[in-house]
């Protein structure tokens, strides 16, 4: 097992024990939050980055995504909006449900499997950024390619791939199940 | 802009009205769905003809009769323009329009088990709907799938050869789940349940 999916495993079984810690009504709050961020850098990232490139080219008198460091750029911008959601999700209680985890065995782990699959959501939509600019990483010497087989065969199985076309529709349904409980 | 907004809309539509009207006018719905998605697939071609023949009828009648130079020339629909396999879906949406109208306006209110199990109905009914207008937005894998079986290519696959389907529909029921067992603040462990000394 390479770094990299080791340190993705790592990352899911931390998220779930920030789950068990703060109780998954909170944790569901922040998957919303991470949803919106996943659905905002889905759609309108690229976007978003063109018209970033225009304003601080135009100032700086260079374009940055036509520079030889324009993987790198992309990855910065796409991964640093989405820590800074992931972030502003974890921090107070923002879309948080209100309640309690039911308690005993089914309550630790109902909490332990949201924080996971919002360990899944962040560290995976990172390792998505990673790979989608070739590993920008490898040029502070973090990552030395190529990626180990089981790291090949994670890669579609990332959350991006899988839920871009559902991410609308789980915010929806997250929202509504907030309203409707 | 988005190609899964009307989805959603439709979708929470229906789960809306489910869970305001209740399991039993969404399963009278279905019903109706079902009884219209039959008659379409089975005589769609000759009911819309019928439509279409009679709508030209009453038009012609009402526009000058069988005088052409009476009437104009944007009210000349030429014979086979609704009996397209392409309108049987606005069949479809026009019956499920209709319904939800009557479900709201003739429903009575829901509480308790019966929104629930009326907004899942309901959410069922937005899916069948959604699926008939925009296939290949709603469940990708699923046309994917029944092409892939009706072609003699490759074995069919099922949903346990795609994982990416299981993990969606587990995360859906996780959410789900999780949110229907979070106990009120009033049931909570903690202090607050505790009422305050008097005096």
């Amino acid at each position: 097992m390479g770094a990299l999916e080791l340190l993705w495993f790592v990352l899911i079984a931390v998220f779930a024990l920030i789950g068990v810690v703060r109780g998954y009504p909170k944790e569901l709050g922040a998957t919303a939050s991470i949803l919106v961020g996943m659905l905002v850098l889905t759609e309108w990232g690229e976007d978003i980055l063109n018209s970033l490139d225009l304003a601080l080219g135009a100032a700086a008198g260079l374009s940055f995504l036509a520079s030889p460091y324009a993987h790198f750029v992309q990855a910065l911008f796409y991964i640093g909006f989405f820590v800074a959601m992931v972030f502003l999700a974890y921090h107070g209680e923002t879309l948080a449900f209100r309640g309690y985890p039911p308690p005993g065995l089914p309550g630790v782990a109902l909490n332990a499997l949201n924080g996971a699959v919002n360990g899944y959501l962040v560290a995976g939509t990172v390792w998505y950024y990673l790979d989608r600019f070739d590993y920008p990483l490898r040029l502070f010497g973090l990552f030395s390619p190529p990626l180990t087989d089981l790291a090949q065969r994670l890669l579609p199985f990332l959350p991006v791939p899988i839920l871009q076309p559902y991410l609308l529709l789980f915010i929806a349904f997250i929202f509504l199940m907030r309203v409707l409980r | 802009m988005f190609n899964y907004l009307p989805f959603t809309l439709i979708m929470t539509l229906f789960t809306m009205l489910g869970y305001r009207r209740g399991t039993r006018s969404q399963l009278m719905l279905l019903g109706a769905l079902v009884g219209t998605w039959l008659v379409i697939a089975s005589s769609g071609r000759s009911l819309l003809r019928l439509i279409e023949s009679t709508s030209l009828f009453l038009l012609r009648a009402g526009l000058g009769g069988e005088h052409p130079e009476l009437r104009p020339d944007y009210f000349a629909p030429q014979p086979g323009f609704l009996a397209d396999p392409n309108t049987y879906p606005l069949l479809f949406v026009a019956v499920a329009a209709i319904g939800c109208g009557v479900v709201w306006h003739f429903g009575t209110s829901a509480a308790g088990l019966s929104s629930l199990r009326g907004a899942l109905v309901g959410a069922l009914n937005g899916l069948w709907v959604s699926y008939v207008l925009f296939p290949e937005r709603v469940l990708p894998w699923a046309r994917r799938v029944a092409e892939e079986s009706s072609s003699a290519v490759g074995p069919t696959r099922v949903v346990g050869d795609r994982p990416e389907v299981l993990i969606i529909a587990a995360v859906f029921g996780l959410i789900f789940l999780a949110v229907r067992w979070i106990r009120r603040p009033g049931m909570g462990p903690g202090l607050e349940n505790i009422p305050p000394p008097e005096g």
